[in-house]
């Protein structure tokens, strides 16, 4: 029996996508948002390898390389569409859209929530201004 | 008995009520739920939060659901130089995909993924695939994880925002994926589970090693002293032809009936006077086991493939056809995996360009697309920024009192 069976890659997959899906729901931020995105495809990515590996067929990869592709033309499209929502809000917040939401619905509010005050920037001592410079003797032989 | 006992004798409990049938899978499954169960609680802990909870106990949380999936899901392997990179790569990747959840600054979060991404290629190479490994570092760690960086860069100069230190729905989020995660992990053990057919592989196995011909009766089918063999259904023949059938193996089921009958049962029945005839017949009775075991194997093998469909040849350009004969799939001998080519490359690309030549071009295409369409989208005259943003959150310019 091999060491490691097709399970246990199985799983590990498994992980990743759903580690992919908690992060998608829970993150506000777009780029961590699209990340996690990502993640997910990871996890099917080892699960395609893995079924290849232990059916002898290079199908499954091929299918991984497809998986790369599509997922690099997602990011060009991603980005460019994050930009868009940028230059409206300055803000990579997808709270902010939640005026999209669906009838009936009431979008989360932030205000009675307020995040602690940041650190007071730090007090360095004032030190007295130097003193004048003293005045240079002039040189008397030049080399 | 009670439920709980019948459960652990691994009745049938097809038929009895929702309720029953629940309690049934809470019993049996245990370990995944619990392994879960922690593995969500330190996920919800170490999600952003306006006053997160002390790192320490999500942390532990995450530590203690690591060990116990390794202990409890995943199943005890031996100890080689495989497994152990097996174990360190899985285990880096869940960590970097916990830390690229849980991370504030987004920046962090990126280079957690990079770690993802790097660890997911350790596994590709352990799986053969040395060129998918570097084609996902290249495109993935180079490209798209640098470029995601330069955004964060220039739309976020002053490192994490409010809209970072804070999650939409941790408890809910935590609790889809906890229970997504749950219905996974149950499908891919029950569907890949050789347990039963481990046991019956081990049985025959140590009964090849048996000295005379009462050990191996004695390992294979035992009796009731006066029955004859074979009269019980007992013998490991019997039960694994069921196992095999409740697998949806018919034709490897009824190869092991025909062995069983008449082969096995007069076999060893036999009753043999002199010793040559004895250490021939000895000879004989473990031939009829390594066949018996030689079926099972291929049953291991083909546990959890989906059969193709009849009549439709598929090519074998890719690899072995999934409509050959599982015996002609050339397989390790020792640990029965399938070979693939050294050659990885050289064979993906002829898999490509022969077998899925038209979704390479149709891949080509939408890159095509997708690059005219970002730069179009990108082209537009700049939209107007709308009103300043509502004061849920702050803007990438900092905290309002800092002063720069």
């Amino acid at each position: 029996m091999t060491a490691v069976g097709l399970e246990a890659y199985l799983i590990v997959g498994a992980i990743l996508f759903c580690l992919g899906l908690i992060g998608f729901l829970a993150r506000r931020n777009l780029i961590v948002m699209f990340l996690c995105a990502e993640m997910m495809l990871q996890g099917v990515a080892i699960n395609l390898v893995a079924f290849a590996r232990f059916r002898g067929n290079l199908q499954g990869q091929a299918f991984v390389l497809f998986i790369i592709a599509v997922a690099a033309c997602e990011a060009a499209i991603a980005l460019v569409l994050i930009l868009m929502l940028y230059r409206r809000k300055q803000s990579l917040d997808v709270s902010l859209w939640q005026d999209m939401h669906e009838a009936g619905w009431e979008p989360a509010d932030d205000l009675d929530d307020p995040l602690p005050p940041p650190p007071a920037p730090e007090q360095y001592p004032q030190l007295q201004p130097a003193g004048k410079e003293p005045p240079r003797k002039e040189e008397r032989t030049h080399v | 008995m009670n439920l709980f006992a019948q459960a652990r004798a691994g009745e049938q409990v097809a038929g009895r009520g929702l309720i029953d049938q629940l309690a049934l899978l809470l019993n049996r499954e245990w370990g995944l739920l619990l392994t879960l169960l922690i593995g969500g609680l330190a996920v919800f802990l170490l999600l952003p939060r306006p006053r997160p909870y002390p790192r320490l106990y999500g942390v532990a949380a995450g530590v203690a659901s690591l060990v116990l999936v390794a202990v409890l899901i995943l199943r005890p392997m031996g100890v080689s130089p495989e497994v152990v990179l097996f174990y360190a790569f899985s285990a880096l990747s869940v960590v970097s995909g916990a830390m690229l959840v849980t991370q504030e600054a987004p920046a962090r979060a990126a280079l957690s993924f990079a770690l993802v991404v790097l660890s997911t290629t350790g596994l590709f190479l352990l799986l053969a695939a040395p060129f998918l490994m570097a084609a996902t570092i290249i495109v993935y760690a180079g490209a798209i994880i640098v470029t995601f960086l330069f955004v964060i860069m220039l739309a976020q100069q002053h490192g994490h925002s409010d809209a970072d230190s804070r999650s939409r729905e941790p408890a809910l989020a935590t609790l889809t994926g906890a229970l997504l995660l749950a219905v996974l992990l149950y499908i891919i053990r029950t569907g890949h589970d050789t347990g039963r057919l481990d046991g019956y592989v081990a049985t025959l196995r140590s009964a090849q090693q048996a000295e005379t011909v009462e050990e191996v009766r004695r390992l294979v089918d035992p009796v009731e002293p006066g029955n004859p063999a074979g009269a019980d259904d007992n013998s490991v023949l019997a039960r694994s032809q069921v196992t095999l059938r409740d697998l949806g193996m018919r034709d490897l089921a009824n190869r092991m009936m025909e062995l069983e009958q008449p082969g096995w049962i007069d076999l060893i029945n036999r009753k043999v006077d002199d010793k040559d005839a004895a250490a021939k017949h000895l000879d004989e009775v473990k031939a009829l086991a390594a066949q018996a075991e030689e079926l099972l194997l291929q049953g291991r093998d083909r546990l959890g493939a989906a059969p193709p469909r009849e009549g439709r040849l598929l090519s074998n350009l890719s690899g072995p056809s999934a409509a050959a004969p599982p015996a002609e799939i050339r397989r390790d001998p020792k640990t029965r995996v399938p070979h693939l080519p050294a050659e990885n490359a050289a064979h993906l690309g002829r898999s490509l360009y022969t077998d899925f030549l038209l979704p390479v071009e149709i891949a080509g295409t939408l890159l095509l697309v997708a690059t005219v369409g970002a730069i179009a989208i990108a082209q537009r005259p700049g939209s107007k920024p709308d009103d300043p943003p509502t004061p849920t959150s702050w803007t990438n310019a900092g905290p309002p009192e800092n002063t720069q």
